[in-house]
């Protein structure tokens, strides 16, 4: 490229070179047109290596006046070569010199003053080894190939009054270089002197048109351009240092596609505009190469912008003030931006006034690009993109400071002083700063603005489950690049501030949440909980939350809480709440808080279904004054205090201070499987302690009826068993397994005050059981083992172990009737009695024993007893010939009574016992049945007669048979003498006596 | 009067060893466990007794009172010495020993009476 325009240039110059040559010629010789025809064409022959034909050369004083002239007709130069378009390199109609003749005569200087071309037209060529045709001229034997400086001081004196080219069609081809050039209709007109230091020069350029294509080294375009009727006109005079001047470019009409872009597209020619007009008045130093632009002007089609500073050449370097002339309007301007640098745009509906002040002070080199600064101010835009946004944004203004450095490494960043843009009912407002403009812009800004959450619901990603309303006042500070809020990297953003929100009514996956007045303080990342992606504090009043099986109020919540981030993953938090007086709605459980601690921390999984799974809490909670409204309790459960830590393993209850029905009570202990129990996979485990100053067990025991069974599957067996609608017998929960360890100071338990109650509760997968529980009623100490199953409704089960110690046999037969009915006689006694009873039965749905399942074993122990008058006793005596039985009160005494006792059915059978009032001593042995038969034996074992007297009781025992049988148990309580059946019955006495005692504490 | 007493006295005594010396002669028989297994159902109710040789073991239930075979908590050992049939009886819940021993007086293939102490009989028809 460059050697081909040296060649141009040289032969050029050469041309010139040989016109002087000529007019010399003439002027010292010859005048004579043929005569000087002959001689160009004969020296042509020998300067010029190629063929040349000069058709006519005449010597003119008129064209040229008053300067001597030679004017030359048709000149062809014909150098053929391979490749080239075309044989003839240049065609010129008509070449005329004219020469100062005064210097000449009188100095003998040949001074050219014009040079004028007319009609050329020129096929040059350029082979890709670089050889051309019109490298036409020797090269001179001295020529220097070195790099010369070029000085202005070394030109000599030129005083040119006319260079004139006129309709100049050139076509150049160069392979070497990949370029294709084409000008049409080109007229060159230059006037000017050099003369000691001093220049004066106008310069017009017109074409036609010009085109210019370059490719590369496979032949691919990467320029294409045409410029059509263009003007340039330049004019500079004065001193080398100090040239005052001004260039005109103006240029109408023009096609440039770099690439597969076309910097002047469609819109941009078609505009009724002209395409570029450039007014540059200057004052140029030519010796240092500066330039100093005064008030210049660029337009490109409407879009004026000024400039004026200082620009140097070789190295470039500037110092430029440009102003938009006026404010420009964005959106008719990027329809004249080339389609590649506006794609952004493609699917918007953006405008706005943009005025712009900058400067751009520096040097261009292959590293270097001047620094801009520039201040941008944005005035009624507007912004719609309905793919991203689905309204329109407008009021867009905005004042920003850049500074770009577009150098290698360089850094570029913005001062948004203000920037406010306006949608529906959102107004924002940012300021801050922005760096690394060319390259990941980074952004450190403020910003407020009140939004609806409508609004912003667009500009987050369409897989955050949110929905909903509210009104957003946003104070927020932001330091992000855009590359992260683009992908909404929230783990690579800075941000934080306030959240005002007014009338909340929004929904995020499955939680509801509602209030009049939510603060929301965000820190991103997270500083207090430390792994977190991002602290919320929120505070407000009347936060209604509804979430999976769970809604509830809390009037002031303060809830501080750590999220991960929820782009990546399901929410996950760790949290502080404290909220006030609060109502709640927990699946059907209602409940009334009157304050309420949380302290913890959740991971949300929404594939879940059960809650406490979707939540996985790790909570430590501390309750006060709520009140809990259960639908399977009739009773409020209200909790004065209530603190436990949960954990998906375990829920450590660390105080419950419970007040149900009539009964109050602390709990503590832990329970366990409460997530996979509400799965129905594992049963629930507890261990709790359960304290109370009084329980009304009757009471709880109806209430907690049946909870842990399905309502319905209860109710089914219900009707398959046909209960009575008044039966409401008590269902031991299922699927747990609970051990209260119980220390209750007064109860009532099936209509007995009992005191003291110290013992194990059990329930176990529908089977309860008190394991030694031990109390006080009566004044007696009692002990009770019991286990109770509830398989069918009408099918109950009891088995019991119960020990009554020192109690007064009345008040025993008061507090059980049903020990009457085991032991008929016992009510003939008066006395304290130790009572163990170890028994079971079904029971219906009544409570009422199945007598055909009753199985159970007695045993009485007492001394020092008073026999009550009773006619049976009485007929006893009278048929033994008692007398002298009574003491002196007119009272029968027992010194000690040991019955054991056995009851199977209906039946009960007393085994043999010893009974010693006063001188006498009795055995008695015998069965009854519940329907009142009996068969008894009394027999006589000591009196004074020494006499063996054997009775039958047999019959109704409310009106017996009373008669002589015969003597069975002389030898049972003589061991000598004692037979096999004595041996047994005794030991069986011992076995049932040692069973029934030996669970007593 | 004394002397009256004591004849009363010598009267009340001999009386009662007459009477305790005038028991009936009684037949025993010998049952044997093949005998006793099975079903037997008790006469005009629905109490059922099961006795299983192998193991000598057996439940008894009564479905009137709604209370199925496999429900039962009165399950036995037995044995059966002559005429005495012995249970004991531990129950479902306190693991006590409860005997309680009949005297059979008759069995059959499909008939079964026994008696208790106090001479109250039970009559059985074999259900399978």
């Amino acid at each position: 490229m460059k050697k081909g325009w040296k060649i141009a240039l040289i032969s050029l110059g050469s041309l010139l070179g040989l016109v002087v040559v000529v007019v010399a010629v003439a002027l010292w010789l010859v005048f004579t047109p043929s005569q000087l025809t002959k001689i160009v064409n004969k020296l042509a022959g020998e300067y010029v290596l190629a063929e040349t034909h000069f058709e006519s050369v005449d010597l003119t004083l008129f064209k040229t006046f008053p300067d001597a002239g030679l004017k030359v007709g048709k000149v062809y130069i014909v150098n053929p070569m391979e490749g080239a378009p075309s044989d003839t390199v240049a065609s010129i109609g008509s070449l005329t010199v004219g020469v100062d003749v005064k210097r000449f005569l009188k100095e003998n200087e040949v001074i050219v003053h014009q040079v004028l071309l007319d009609d050329v037209q020129a096929e040059l060529y350029m082979d890709k080894e670089g050889r051309s045709n019109f490298d036409i001229f020797p090269k001179s034997d001295d020529e220097d190939t070195t790099k010369s400086t070029f000085s202005l001081d070394s030109l000599p004196n030129i005083d040119l009054k006319k260079i004139k080219i006129s309709n100049l069609d050139a076509h150049l081809l160069n392979v070497q270089g990949g370029m294709d050039a084409t000008v049409d209709d080109f007229g060159l007109k230059v006037v000017g002197t050099l003369q000691t230091g001093m220049v004066d020069a106008n310069l017009d350029i017109e074409s036609g048109g010009i085109a210019l294509a370059m490719s590369d080294s496979t032949g691919a375009t990467t320029l294409a351009a045409t410029l059509r009727d263009l003007d340039v006109e330049l004019k500079g005079s004065g001193n080398l240092d100090a040239v005052d001047g001004k260039l005109k470019l103006k240029v109408k009409h023009a096609t440039a596609k770099v690439g597969e872009t076309d910097m002047v597209n469609t819109a941009l020619q078609e505009s009724k505009h002209e395409l570029l007009t450039l007014s540059a008045p200057f004052k140029a130093d030519l010796r240092q190469m500066k330039i100093q632009l005064d008030e210049s002007k660029l337009k490109l089609d409407n879009y004026a912008l000024g400039f004026k500073g200082d620009v140097r050449l070789d190295p470039m370097a500037v110092d430029v003030a440009l102003a938009t002339d006026g404010a420009w309007q964005v959106e008719p301007l990027l329809k004249i931006v080339p389609e590649q640098f506006v794609s952004f745009a493609k699917d918007m509906d953006v405008d706005a006034k943009v005025e712009l002040q900058a400067t751009a002070v520096g040097t261009l080199t292959d590293s270097t690009m001047p620094l801009i600064d520039a201040q941008v101010k944005l005035a009624d835009g507007r912004f719609y993109m309905p793919k991203s946004l689905p309204y329109k944004i407008n009021k867009i203004n905005g004042d920003i400071d850049a500074h770009l450095d577009m150098g290698k490494g360089g850094v570029s960043h913005a001062v948004i002083k203000n920037f406010k843009a306006h949608t529906r009912s959102t107004d924002v407002s940012i300021t801050g700063r922005a760096d690394d403009l060319l390259g990941d812009i980074h952004v450190d800004a403020a910003i407020k603005g009140s939004m609806p959450l409508a609004d912003a619901m667009p500009m987050l990603p369409d897989t955050m489950p949110l929905s909903g309303n509210a009104d957003i006042a946003l104070d927020m500070k932001v330091n992000t690049a855009m590359s992260s809020l683009q992908n909404m990297a929230l783990e690579k953003m800075k941000a934080s501030g306030t959240l005002k929100l007014k009338n909340v009514d929004v929904t995020y996956d499955s939680i509801h949440a509602e209030a009049p007045n939510l603060d929301i303080a965000l820190q991103l990342p997270a500083k207090e909980h430390k792994g977190r992606l991002a602290d919320a504090h929120i505070t407000g009043k009347g936060l209604k939350v509804e979430m999976p099986g769970m809604n509830g109020t809390l009037e002031t919540p303060d809830i501080n809480v750590g999220v991960n981030n929820p782009m990546k993953e399901q929410i996950a938090a760790s949290f502080e709440i404290a909220v006030g007086e609060t109502e709640a709605n927990i699946d059907s459980m209602m409940v009334s808080l009157g304050a309420l601690e949380l302290k913890g921390s959740m991971r949300m999984d929404s594939t879940q279904s059960n809650p406490l799974k979707q939540f996985n809490p790790v909570v430590d909670i501390d309750m006060h004054s709520a009140v809990l409204y259960m639908p399977v309790l009739p009773d409020a459960v209200r909790l004065s205090q209530f603190t436990f830590a949960y954990s998906p393993e375990t829920c450590e209850l660390s105080t419950a201070e419970v007040k149900l029905g009539h009964s109050d009570f602390q709990l503590y202990g832990t329970v366990e499987n409460l997530e996979q129990w509400i799965d129905k996979k594992e049963i629930l485990r507890a261990d709790l302690n359960f304290t109370s100053s009084y329980a009304d067990v009757d009471q709880l025991m109806d209430m907690f009826s049946g909870m842990g069974s399905d309502a319905d599957t209860i109710e089914q067996m219900r009707e398959e068993d046909n209960v009575p609608a008044e039966a409401n017998p008590f269902i031991v929960p299922k699927d747990v397994d609970i051990t209260l360890h119980t220390h209750i100071q007064r109860s009532v338990a099936f209509g007995n005050d009992l005191n003291d109650v110290a013992g194990a509760l059990t329930i176990n997968d529908g089977v309860a059981v008190l394991d030694q529980m031990g109390f006080v009623c009566k004044a007696a100490t009692m002990q009770l083992t019991a286990l109770y199953k509830s398989p069918r409704p009408n099918n109950l089960f009891v088995g019991l172990d119960f020990h009554l110690l020192d109690i007064q046999i009345d008040e025993l037969l008061d507090m059980i009737p049903a020990v009457d009915t085991l032991v008929p006689m016992l009510a003939a006694f008066n006395g304290n009695a130790n009572f163990h009873l170890a028994g079971e039965s079904f029971l219906d749905a009544k409570y009422q024993p199945k007598m055909s399942s009753l199985l159970g074993s007695a045993a009485i122990s007492g001394k020092d007893l008073v026999v009550m008058d009773n006619s049976t006793i009485s007929q006893i005596a009278k048929l033994m010939q008692f007398k002298s039985w009574k003491d002196k009160d007119n009272k029968i005494k027992i010194d000690s009574l040991d019955v054991e006792m056995t009851c199977f059915r209906k039946e009960i059978e007393v085994f043999p016992f010893l009974l010693n009032i006063g001188k006498y001593q009795l055995c008695a042995s015998g069965k009854h049945t519940l329907d009142n038969n009996c068969g008894y034996h009394v027999e006589l074992l000591k009196n004074p007669l020494m006499a063996k007297v054997g009775v039958d009781v047999r019959g109704n025992l409310s009106s017996p048979k009373i008669s002589l049988g015969e003597v069975r148990y002389a030898d049972l309580y003589k061991p000598e003498k004692q037979g096999v059946v004595e041996k047994q019955t005794l030991e069986l006495k011992r076995m049932i006596r040692e069973a029934l005692e030996a669970n007593v504490r | 009067m004394k002397m009256k007493r004591h004849i009363h006295i010598i009267l009340f005594a001999v009386g009662a060893m007459l009477a305790a010396s005038c028991g009936k002669s009684e037949v025993h028989i010998n049952v044997s466990d093949d005998q006793l297994e099975g079903l037997w159902q008790k006469n005009d109710t629905q109490e059922y007794w099961r006795y299983v040789v192998d193991g000598h073991t057996g439940v008894t239930w009564d479905l009137a009172e709604d209370i199925t075979e496999e429900e039962s908590n009165l399950t036995f050992t037995w044995s059966v010495n002559g005429d005495v049939l012995r249970h004991i009886f531990t129950g479902a819940q306190n693991n006590q020993a409860i005997p309680k021993v009949y005297t059979v007086k008759e069995i059959s293939s499909t008939a079964m009476t026994w008696t208790d102490e106090y001479g109250i009989t039970h009559k059985f028809t074999k259900a399978e």
